[in-house]
């Protein structure tokens, strides 16, 4: 075929992109006939026999014919009718081949985010045959890829890769533009809008220009009739006569090679998503999506999130974080190549034939719990763990299945959540959910916490996330040592626990012989994966100035809030009952006035906020009691201060709406703002000269997407110190926030959400690392 | 014809380019997103109040919450718990889902009312 000629890897080899200007290689696409893919499509019925559609492409038979893609087989874009069609023909191995090194390209192009660690790139490259053509044995050469670039060995450095990027990625018109006018030319090509195309090496620039094309994404996944196909062609083809050439061929450099050459993918650099240029839309296939995969795990990409989290932030790691602006990656059984691939269709027909998905409603996961009696605390904070992310990813992927206790039939309250999840997630039903199960497990375990009585959220939420945490450790000895519980665990939290014999034996554990007691630092349960960071405490003595450092494992933070303000605002809500004016139609948000609290209307000069409270907790203090100076030997005073060493995924705010007098207890409704994004970083000890100096510029950086959070729930109360009620709001993964009034769950504005006034505050990591 | 180079256009387009790679990633994103759902779930439909409970291919596709006042999302009006009910696994018989919890303490705690502990001790088996 005369298609396959222009594909032929020599070709690419040995142009480099220096070479790109010379027109040999430029022309030798323009001096072949029209390929393929411009002329009508040979209906199916037509193409030669002994081009399958099968594919087999490293040992993973693909089926070409179905229409659309099976969502087991990949999570990435849909296929269009272009790229089904090379598939098909003999074109595609140069396709697939080149795909694989651009990806490499867009890899090593993102190098900011890789955290380079010489030892995996070796050790990685010894891997990759096609890469290496030209070995080296000095060790201060720099790998750079195939077919666009020299191949060298060895350790990787940022700022030669820096050179090699804006030397090579750059779009190739724009050069010659800027090499042949002699007057100021103002195209800028930044590598961030490169696209490299997949079958020459060409590199374009894509500056958006207005355009009337809108092509339909369905129309092209949904037919392989070529009735259509050429309809689409010629719409195509009316769309690009609409635009003016001239424009494109200053701006779009892309998309004239494209239409030039008709070279029909490419690859944008900055997130190795596969572009084409036929339907001006992002497309994907299983086979590309493999090995973009394995091209980002070659690399020492770790896309485990929770281990990497875990790992990078101490920053004592060389694991290198995943690149966010690329797609996230979905490994599905099917596009592993660690799994065993003979089984996979095995799986897949097991899979199809035996299960269907959830309907749309019932996967929102978005169901009421009935109030049974003042369950109204445990129904906020199951509602705050349902839309957790992660506590609902750890229960969907059936992480809870086997639990020890269910099967000796004892009391397990995660099990009774599990079966919250499976009923949310899986059933249509729209009314309340009746919390049988939970209650009567609760009851067992912790008789005050099961909805007789009205009791603290925040309290509730500490016993729910201790028995996931319990019920973890239980089945994970269950596991490791082959050993009976004794029937006397139940699932209280003082256990005294009679598996003496076997507690030395724990990997992990730090037990003794009364309580089985985890390291929460090295715990490997939900909740401590979840929400579980370090606090790290120093005291400064005043005499000898030395610092002494304690780290302690915190789950949440409970925020004072300044006494001052509390006074301010007293005053301000007493000087509003004298004075009888009427500021709710004045001000911005407001909260209701009650007469039993003690409250304050929200305006610009005496806004408190969480920021305030957090400034509160980290500010050092001077303690009362005289202090043991280990250096100095001596009792003097010291003043303490806690900042936070570690930060956990989800990071759970208590703000403390109580204020002891003498006499009693009273609530404090103040209006607290809170922001819908949090960026910790003054709050961590990178920010506070303390001990911990960053090793290198990069380390700060590293950490400074990491300390950015945001909102996701709230846990609101009115009422009384005695008695109230609570409501919880939640964001959607669309950005769209409910409130949750035990059974009732209604749409509500941001502007609501932040007049509310907060009580409990979960702020989730607002980027992958 | 060709601008003119200066500070500000050149500032000017790389605040462009910058703008654009951030769209480019969000935009590839919610695409992919968008791509999925439809595959399996079609598009999104507007449902009212009286959609929620019909046919089984309605469940199926998307709908739009009713934001209606006095309705929740799903288009039901609030009920009041008495009207629903619960079976005590215990002793079997039917109550009312207000009561329920009050009922658990009576029920298994096999006395006319517990202890009464106001900040949870933890109380083991009684």
């Amino acid at each position: 075929m005369s298609t396959s000629r222009k594909f032929s890897s020599s070709s690419l080899a040995s142009s480099s992109k220096a070479k790109a200007n010379n027109p040999k290689s430029k022309s030798k696409p323009r001096s072949k006939p029209k390929s393929e893919f411009s002329t009508p499509i040979l209906p199916s019925s037509q193409l030669p026999l002994h081009s399958p559609s099968l594919l087999v492409y490293d040992n993973v038979t693909y089926n070409l014919d179905r229409e659309e893609i099976d969502p087991l087989d990949n999570i990435t874009f849909q296929p269009c009718t272009h790229l089904k069609k090379v598939l098909l023909t003999d074109s595609k191995e140069p396709l697939l081949n080149n795909y694989k090194s651009a990806i490499k390209i867009s890899l090593l192009s993102n190098f900011q985010r890789l955290n380079l660690n010489s030892n995996t790139i070796t050790s990685n490259t010894n891997k990759n045959k096609s890469t290496t053509n030209n070995k080296s044995k000095n060790n201060n050469f720099f790998l750079i890829l195939n077919d666009k670039s020299k191949i060298l060995k060895n350790t990787l450095n940022p700022s030669k890769l820096y050179r090699y990027r804006s030397k090579y990625l750059r779009c190739n018109d724009c050069q010659l533009l800027h090499n042949h006018s002699d007057h100021n030319s103002s195209n800028i090509s930044l590598n961030n809008l490169s696209f490299i195309c997949l079958q020459c090496p060409n590199v374009g620039c894509y500056h958006s220009i207005p355009t009337n094309i809108d092509p339909n994404p369905d129309n092209n996944n949904n037919n392989n009739n070529n009735n259509n196909i050429n309809n689409n062609n010629n719409k195509d083809q009316d769309n690009y006569i609409n635009i003016p050439s001239n424009d494109i061929n200053k701006v779009n450099h892309a998309l004239s090679h494209s239409r030039k050459t008709s070279h029909f993918f490419a690859l944008q650099s900055s997130n190795s998503n596969m572009f084409c240029f036929g339907c001006l839309n992002y497309v994907g296939h299983p086979i590309f999506e493999k090995i973009r995969i394995n091209s980002i795990k070659q690399w020492g990409i770790n896309n485990d999130f929770s281990l990497n989290f875990f790992n990078s932030i101490n920053s004592n790691t060389s694991k290198v974080n995943l690149i966010s602006n690329f797609l996230p990656i979905y490994p599905t059984a099917f596009n592993d190549t660690s799994s065993d691939t003979s089984n996979i269709n095995d799986l897949k027909k097991l899979i199809n034939e035996n299960s269907r998905p959830p309907s749309f409603k019932a996967s929102t996961g978005l169901r009421g719990f009935i109030n049974m009696g003042s369950t109204c605390f445990i129904s906020t904070i199951l509602q705050s763990l349902i839309h957790n992310p992660f506590i609902r990813n750890y229960f969907l992927l059936g992480n809870h299945q086997n639990c020890i206790m269910k099967k000796k039939n004892l009391n397990c309250i995660t099990c009774s959540i599990d079966e919250i999840f499976k009923n949310f997630f899986t059933s249509n039903s729209t009314t309340g959910f009746c919390l049988t199960n939970f209650l009567v497990s609760a009851w067992n375990s912790k008789k005050n916490l099961a909805g007789y009585s009205e009791q603290d959220a925040h309290e509730f939420w500490q016993f729910v996330v201790d028995e996931l945490h319990i019920s973890h450790i239980k089945n994970s000895i269950a596991n490791k040592n082959i050993l009976n519980i004794n029937d006397d665990i139940n699932g209280s939290s003082n256990t005294n626990t009679n598996t003496n014999t076997n507690t030395n034996t724990n990997t992990n554990t730090n037990t003794n012989t009364n309580n089985i007691n985890i390291n929460p630092l090295n715990c490997d349960c939900i909740t401590h994966k979840t929400f579980c960071g370090e606090l790290q405490s120093s005291i400064t003595c005043s005499e000898c100035k030395k610092i002494t450092y304690t780290i302690d494992p915190m789950l949440d933070l409970s925020l004072e809030i300044s006494s001052k303000f509390i006074n301010q605002s007293k005053k301000q809500s007493k000087k509003q009952s004298t004075n009888n004016t009427n500021t709710l139609n004045i001000t911005t948000t407001t909260t209701p006035i009650s007469t039993s609290t003690f409250t304050s209307t929200f305006n610009n000069n005496n806004s408190y906020s969480i920021i305030d409270c957090l400034d509160l907790f980290t500010t050092p203090e001077n303690l009362d009691v005289k202090y043991d100076c280990s250096y100095c030997l001596k009792k003097t005073f010291a003043s303490k201060k806690l900042t936070i060493k570690k930060l956990p995924p989800v990071l759970t705010l208590q703000l403390k709406r109580f204020e002891h007098t003498r006499t009693s207890t009273a609530k404090l409704d103040i209006h607290i703002n809170f922001p819908f994004i949090l960026n910790m970083k003054k709050y961590t000890i990178f920010n506070n000269n303390c001990n911990s100096k960053p090793k290198h510029d990069n380390e700060i950086d590293e950490h400074f997407g990491k300390l950015t959070y945001e909102l996701f729930a709230i846990i609101c109360h009115s009422g009384s110190v005695n008695t109230g009620h609570y409501i919880a709001i939640i964001k959607n993964s669309n950005g769209e926030w409910l409130k949750f009034d035990d059974s009732l769950i209604t749409l509500i504005s941001q502007k609501d959400v932040l007049s509310s006034n907060a009580y409990l505050l979960f702020y989730i990591i607002h980027q992958f690392p | 014809m060709e601008q003119q180079l200066t500070i500000g256009s050149l500032s000017a387009e790389i605040l462009e380019e910058l703008l654009q790679t951030v769209t480019h990633e969000l935009t590839a994103q919610l695409v992919l997103q968008e791509q999925l759902l439809r595959a399996q779930y079609g598009r999104v439909e507007a449902g009212g109040p009286g959609s929620t409970g019909s046919t089984g291919s309605r469940l199926e596709t998307r709908i739009r919450w009713s934001s209606t006042r006095g309705r929740d999302i799903f288009g039901h009006e609030k009920t009041t718990d008495a009207s629903h009910f619960v079976y005590c696994p215990n002793c079997g018989r039917k109550h009312s889902a207000g009561r329920f919890a009050s009922h658990i303490d009576r029920c298994f705690g096999g006395k006319g009312s517990r202890k009464a502990a106001s900040n949870g001790g933890s109380s083991s088996n009684e």
